[in-house]
């Protein structure tokens, strides 16, 4: 069941980088549309992720994903430390998504069916896991998201929430326990062992 | 409990990605070309200064390029003509009055709205309190009743922890623990904070840090500076603002209105006839001011002794007893859905406290009324630290505590979440999930401590 997935490696992200964010910034500050349009692919997934933190609707969060960086475009000019773009982008998207979350009402999303998994059975995993995401406070709540939906590095994360990577490995070995407790692991454990 | 800690082992980075891969399909991919489409004004801003309709109200604009020098002389011209976002680096220097101070002296004017007995009528009374201030951490408050006559002065030494009362009228003295906590760094250094870092004692944000313009006050021009600051409670966003003294930047006072739109000045019932009687009072706001800075100050006016001929009683120290303690982490495991937490010193998670605790109380469900009652009871109680860390503090032999509560479903008999001694008592104690407490042999306990 859990064939493809590889193993998460710890902050390789920034190697493979041509040019800094900082780079990127002062480009696209001076009129670069090319220079955004790079920082936009590097940052979606985050914007995506910190929104979802606090939307729990992925369709919504990617939304306010890309709401954030019309607002990040308008005043890029603004930001007066380059090389925390990362962060800085974090706290748009949550301001965005909490504008979001006052415009539409709390609901569940809207289930749909997958190839893998039917409907009531995805519709029963969505609760659990939203219940279970519930449980954690926010900053953790958007480590755990980043890193297992967005797949980011420990070193991304801990760039764009500014702390360090050893609090990002720590937090999610904490987190990782609560949520084993809470999405009932057993159940799903017997499950892998069964095919299912 | 070892099966719960191989389970949890067991669960790993690829099966929590894998809950997200069922649950909200593969992760998000960006399409540039699309936002692009979509958003076509917006990458128009890209290269251009912020004007009043892009500016995002925080912060000088920082000059980019050529245009630096010119940018920099056209907001300073803005800075002082109009309301802006003010820039950390604003205040990068060191200000008089709020950092190292070594001793100051102030006002404190608290402005109280009180109904009448019959509610038809209301009035605004000035309660006046005298401070100082001496280098390191220590305060004097001195209360003064509505003639100007002191009746009661509290010296706090936040070194120490210790807080003396003394009752000028009934010439008693008490010494207790503070009543609030007291900044070693200087009754101001939260403005810093406020102005510079955009956070408060690490836990309020700043929303917004603004130049409101000049003012005449205390017969001096001054400025003022406007921090809305989020407090974290029902009150939400509070206005506080900071009054430098513009040929000196001494701070000069501060205005802390409870709503944010109360105005002493053109407040209407500020000048009725205050009667004896009141049925309700209702505090709108302080006003700090009067301050000095370097004043002289006398050692003797900041030592926990009572002055000469007053009786001085010891306050007894707050505590917490065994039942108290279990009944605290009851209610904190009811509070996180029947579940015990982490640890027994940060049992809930304050952020759903927060929002429990603005929930109409009709709304609040029995788990959360008791879990606000639980907390409120001990800080009531002067216990500004977790009530369990207190109970092991006062009443158990030092390193008999053990916690092995984490995860443990309330009412499991069978399940042990925390044992000690008892001071005095050679046999430990354990607390089970079932909130039952009994006595205990070692061989009894999870696991053997020697080994």
């Amino acid at each position: 069941m859990l064939v493809g997935l590889k193993r998460f490696p710890i902050g390789k992200g920034r190697q493979k980088l041509e040019r800094t964010d900082a780079e990127l910034v002062l480009a696209a500050a001076g009129g670069d549309q090319a220079s955004f349009g790079k920082l936009y692919e590097r940052h979606y997934k985050l914007a995506v992720g910190i929104s979802l933190a606090r939307l729990n609707d992925r369709h919504l969060a990617e939304d306010a994903a890309q709401e954030s960086f019309v607002v990040a475009c308008r005043s890029l000019v603004t930001l007066r430390n380059p090389q925390r773009f990362a962060e800085w982008l974090g706290t748009i998207c949550r301001r965005t998504a909490s504008r979001f979350q006052s415009r539409y009402p709390v609901h569940m999303a809207l289930v749909e069916e997958s190839a893998d998994l039917k409907g009531p059975k995805l519709a029963a995993l969505r609760i659990e896991l939203k219940e279970a995401l519930d449980l954690l406070d926010e900053i953790t709540r958007e480590i755990v998201i980043l890193r297992y939906f967005g797949g980011l590095s420990y070193l991304e994360i801990s760039e764009a929430l500014g702390i360090t990577p050893q609090s990002v490995h720590g937090r999610l070995q904490r987190s990782r326990i609560k949520l084993a407790k809470a999405l009932e692991v057993q159940g799903i454990q017997e499950e892998k062992k069964n095919g299912g | 409990m070892e099966g719960s800690k191989d389970m949890n082992a067991s669960f790993g980075d690829e099966d929590l990605a894998q809950c997200f891969l069922e649950d909200l399909g593969k992760p998000p991919q960006p399409d540039f070309a699309a936002w692009k489409e979509k958003n076509p004004v917006a990458l128009e801003f890209l290269g251009k200064l912020p004007t009043g309709s892009n500016f995002p109200g925080r912060g000088l604009v920082k000059p980019i390029g050529l245009v630096g020098a010119f940018m920099i002389l056209a907001v300073s011209v803005l800075f002082f003509l109009w309301p802006v976002g003010l820039d950390k680096s604003a205040f990068a220097t060191s200000i008089p009055g709020i950092d190292d101070p070594i001793t100051i002296t102030w006002t404190t004017t608290f402005y109280v709205k009180a109904t009448s007995k019959d509610g038809e009528r209301s009035w605004i009374y000035p309660e006046r309190r005298l401070y100082s201030y001496r280098h390191p951490g220590q305060y004097r408050e001195t209360r003064l009743d509505m003639e100007g006559k002191p009746y009661a002065v509290e010296v706090n030494d936040s070194r120490v922890g210790r807080s003396l009362y003394i009752d000028l009228k009934e010439k008693k003295a008490l010494l207790k623990f503070p009543s609030q906590t007291y900044d070693s760094r200087g009754p101001f250094a939260w403005v810093g904070e406020a102005i510079r870092d955009r956070m408060v004692a690490k836990s309020l944000p700043v929303k917004s840090v603004s130049m409101q313009g000049k003012k005449e006050f205390e017969k001096k021009q001054v400025n003022v500076i406007r921090a809305m600051i989020d407090e974290g409670n029902a009150d939400g966003v509070q206005r506080r603002d900071f009054y430098f003294d513009e040929a000196t930047k001494n701070l000069m006072g501060i205005w802390m209105p409870n709503k944010s739109d109360f105005n002493w000045e053109a407040a209407t019932d500020k000048n009725n006839k205050p009667e004896k009687e009141f049925s309700m009072m209702i505090p709108l706001g302080s006003m700090v001011h009067e301050i000095d800075l370097n004043p002289k100050v006398e050692a003797k006016d900041f030592a926990l002794d009572p002055p000469t001929g007053f009786k001085l009683e010891k306050g007894v120290k707050p505590t917490v007893t065994e039942e108290e303690m279990i009944v605290y982490l009851g209610a904190a495991a009811k509070f996180q859905d029947g579940i015990f937490p982490d640890s027994p010193f940060a049992a809930f998670d304050s952020a759903k406290f927060l929002v429990a605790s603005k929930l109409p109380e009709g709304n609040q469900t029995f788990a959360q009324k008791e879990m606000i009652a639980q907390h409120g009871k001990f800080l009531m109680r002067e216990i500004y630290r977790s009530p369990v860390q207190q109970f092991v503090d006062d009443q158990t032999v030092a390193g008999s505590f053990h916690y092995v509560g984490s995860g443990a479903k309330i009412d499991d008999a069978r399940q042990i979440v925390c044992w000690y001694r008892l001071k005095g008592s050679s046999r430990p104690r354990a607390v089970f999930a079932d909130l039952k407490i009994k006595e205990v042999d070692s061989s009894e306990l999870p696991f053997d401590l020697k080994k």
